[in-house]
């Protein structure tokens, strides 16, 4: 006799594992409607995705999408912080806006996609939090709350630490001025240098200027520390301190500020992977100490080996072993010559003595002819160099 | 030759988030949740970390390759003006720390740098020798970049791997259509209803988000007005061929001779009279010779064509014509010229392709194939769903004018940041480090 359950059974680990996917579905509605998306053709859960990435235009796009497009305003586009049912707002409204689709009702169709930012405006039907800071605008992954998207140099910046480097000023008196950390400025420079050189041999084209401008609106911009002294054009620095005051005055809503992200911290220390391991070790002053002990506590060769190593690199022997006296090369015999059982021994300055030395000829004059024009093998040579037929 | 994958890498089903920009894989990162790891054992809670993490970071290496770069001393950085020493303001996520060694690789600098849509597509552009660190060509994907490295790629596989797709050529003619068919729709929609679509714009199909209408109309506004100038100024010269106006003259004679002839027999039947009705030449008539012309013309029975009288006539209506056509076209410029936010009823003129010499106003060319050499889409745009892969990392500093960029240092943890991105939770990255720490060689 079966005994009635007082708890549900719990599901099979391995379909609680995809729990998220469960959660995330839309109403059976949404999948029923005549035209799009194609149900009959598509499984399920490619249909729930054609619902979230919304209609498709005659080019591919998906122009409802929030995400379809790059943004211009340097405010970038990323999912709304939060894992889990937090984010399911999103969810809701695509939700919605396909049970619309499928009822025939007024389609809520914005002209700017960007009006539904989740992240910026609260929606009426859903009700979503808009993000508690600014900050949050920069997190690009839901559940990585650590990664943040970096700033980008605006152009103003950019020239004037190209200008002050031509001033000759230092990269630290650079990067301690305009709060920038070193190795930026350093690549700033660098990229600067190079992007004037291929302008110089054409090598910039239309389209990579069409690229670099598009690709500049989609990050945050930051001018570091900079202030109306740094500019030399009064007319420019006019316009920086209206603008820096304009922001300060009226923020808005719609355009957030990310001033204080923005700033590097120049007082932030990478420890070097050589600084890593201790080079100092503390020894009791009656304590004797010789270069051998010195050695081994930094892992390297005695002193006594380095020297020996220094006065052998100059001088080696070299043995001729097997090479009868009249076939040793004439520049051979000219140096210290020890023959001990037959075998002779040079001593040879590497600094110094050369065994071949390269003088010009004329083809034909020297060397051996060989046999076949084309072919330089062995076997075709006429003139057999015995010399190197040692035993 | 690369590994061919055993399993699809967008796998709906899988849900894996990998590191690519294509729009199927950003539906897996929007639906993601937290891993549900409770009722596991360690182990497998370790091995299903393991597999989310790996999944994204270097799903193109093998799990050989990858252990023979893995760290197990895992480090962060130390800020050296903290104004509350003691106090952390957040957590350091040293466990992030992870997968920095595979940073360092070429192929995840470059997709890094957003010089390719995946480190998949990297390793291709660095094995087919598009890639170049310190001005050398390098063909080892896995070269590891030293501080202050310059890489730099090809700028055309660059601006093919960010930007739209280039289309075929039957779509483009495709999109084309369509698009002829919208601006036809809306143009007839102006000549019903002016001041409707007066408010409501043009609003061309979507390529890189909405095109600013007003900007479009004002754009278009500009040629026209420069045209028709031109138009006038011609027309008022006086080598003006004027032949072009002969046929309207002399089809215009003869419809106001028969007009003048029926009305004429009316008046015979209701007044059973045979007297002609007098004939009154019409006002732009002043000289007298023109006038005794016309009167002789439309007294006569029929047009005799060949008589001079008819010829002078031709010829005055000719200039008559001309008169019109430079005044309409005054008045059209006239219109034009007023501010672009005030109505008029024909402004939309200015779209019409005889003003803007384009089929298409706000393209220059057939839909994505403005320059068909060029292995990407054109004008350049760039590609859709790109804005949440579009991170800009903290390590590299780009140049995309040159297709550029300098490794300023391997990425680092510190307090609540982590400049190594990856979508993947903290959790799993403690549990993969987990995993690998163990079999620590």
């Amino acid at each position: 006799m079966l005994l009635p359950r007082i708890s549900p059974a719990p599901a099979h680990p391995s379909r609680v594992f995809f729990r998220s996917y469960a959660a995330r579905r839309f109403p059976r509605d949404a999948h029923m409607a005549q035209d799009w998306p194609r149900v009959e053709n598509n499984t399920y859960t490619r249909s729930n995705m054609l619902i979230f990435l919304g209609e498709q235009s005659v080019n591919g796009d998906h122009p409802e999408n929030f995400y379809c497009y790059a943004p211009k305003n340097n405010v970038p586009k990323y999912l709304p912080q939060g894992s889990g049912r937090r984010n399911q707002a999103l969810f809701r409204r695509l939700n919605r806006l396909a049970s619309d689709r499928l009822n025939g009702n007024a389609f809520f169709a914005p002209r700017d996609p960007d009006s539904v930012n989740p992240l910026l405006h609260n929606d009426p039907f859903d009700a979503v939090p808009k993000a508690v800071h600014d900050e949050d605008l920069l997190k690009p992954f839901p559940l990585n709350p650590y990664v943040t998207t970096g700033f980008m140099l605006s152009d103003m910046l950019k020239s004037a630490i190209i200008k002050s480097h031509e001033r000759g000023e230092s990269n630290i008196v650079i990067s301690q001025r305009y709060g920038i950390k070193l190795a930026r400025v350093e690549a700033t420079i660098k990229l600067a240098e190079l992007e004037r050189d291929m302008e110089n041999e054409g090598k910039i084209t239309p389209d990579m200027v069409r690229f670099d401008n598009r690709m500049k609106l989609m990050f945050p911009l930051t001018s570091g520390h900079m202030s109306q002294a740094d500019f030399q054009d009064p007319d420019e620095a006019i316009t920086f301190e209206l603008r820096v005051a304009s922001k300060r005055d009226s923020p808005s809503d719609t355009e957030p500020s990310f001033d204080r992200s923005g700033n590097d911290n120049i007082y932030e220390y990478v420890v070097p992977p050589k600084a890593d391991k201790q080079i100092y070790q503390f020894l009791p002053e009656d304590e004797v100490i010789t270069t051998d002990d010195a050695a081994k506590i930094l892992g390297v060769e005695s002193a006594e080996f380095y020297v020996d190593e220094m006065e052998n690199l100059s001088t080696q022997r070299v043995s001729f072993a097997g090479v009868p006296e009249e076939d040793l090369p004439s520049a051979v015999c000219d140096w210290k010559l020890a023959t001990s059982n037959g075998v002779h021994e040079v001593e040879v300055n590497t600094s110094k003595d050369r065994l071949w030395v390269f003088s010009s000829a004329k083809v034909g004059k020297v060397g051996y002819g060989y046999g076949a024009r084309d072919d330089a093998r062995k076997k075709y040579r006429k003139h057999k160099d015995t010399r190197l037929n040692y035993a | 030759m690369p590994k061919k994958p055993s399993v699809p890498l967008k796998s709906l089903v899988r849900g894996l988030v990998r590191s690519s920009w294509h729009k199927q894989n950003f539906y897996n990162l929007a639906k993601k949740d937290d891993l549900y790891l409770a009722p596991f054992s360690e182990y497998k809670q370790r091995w299903l970390s393991k597999r989310e993490s790996r999944a994204y970071h270097g799903d193109h290496i093998t799990e050989h390759q990858w252990q023979g770069v893995f760290n197990p001393h895992l480090k962060s950085v130390a800020n050296f003006n903290n104004d509350n020493p003691g106090q952390s303001t957040a957590e350091t996520p040293i466990a992030m720390d992870l997968f920095t060694p595979l940073e360092r690789r070429l192929d995840v600098a470059v997709f890094r740098a957003m010089f390719a849509s995946s480190p998949k597509q990297a390793r291709q552009f660095v094995a087919q020798g598009k890639v170049k660190v310190n001005g050398r060509r390098m063909q080892y994907c896995r070269y590891p970049l030293r501080p202050g490295d310059v890489f730099q790629v090809e700028p055309d596989c660059v601006l093919r791997a960010v930007g739209r797709e280039k289309p075929s050529q039957e779509k483009s003619e495709l999109v084309d259509e369509q698009q002829r068919e919208n601006f036809r729709q809306f143009l007839a929609y102006c000549e019903e209803d002016a001041e409707d679509a007066f408010n409501e714009k043009f609003q061309p199909m979507p390529v890189d988000g909405l095109m600013d209408g007003d900007a479009l109309y004002r754009k278009c506004r500009l040629t026209a007005i420069e045209t028709l100038k031109k138009r006038i100024a011609e027309m008022e010269a006086e080598d003006f061929d004027r032949s072009i106006y002969e046929e309207s003259a002399v089809s215009g004679l003869l419809t106001a001779f028969e007009e003048f002839k029926a009305s004429n027999k009316e008046s015979d039947t209701s007044t059973d009279d045979t007297s002609t009705a007098e004939v009154t030449p019409p006002s732009h008539i002043e000289t007298d010779s023109l006038k005794e012309a016309y009167k002789k013309v439309f007294s006569a029975k029929a047009v005799n064509q060949d008589s001079n009288e008819f010829k002078e006539l031709v010829k005055h209506f000719i200039e008559v014509e001309h008169g019109f056509a430079i005044a309409e076209s005054q008045e059209l410029l006239s219109e034009f010229l007023a501010p672009s936010s005030q109505f008029t009823p024909h402004w939309w003129y200015v779209y019409k392709k005889e003003f803007t010499g384009l089929d298409l106003p706000w393209q220059e060319g057939p839909y994505g194939l403005e320059d068909p050499d060029k292995p990407y889409f054109t004008p350049w745009t760039p590609r859709p769903f790109l804005a949440p892969f579009a991170i800009l990392p903290h390590h590299i500093e780009i140049s995309f004018k040159s297709c550029s960029a300098v490794y300023m240092r391997d990425p680092v943890i510190r307090e609540g940041h982590s400049e190594v991105i990856s979508p993947i939770s903290l959790e799993a990255h403690q549990n993969a480090y987990r995993f690998y720490v163990r079999r620590r060689k």
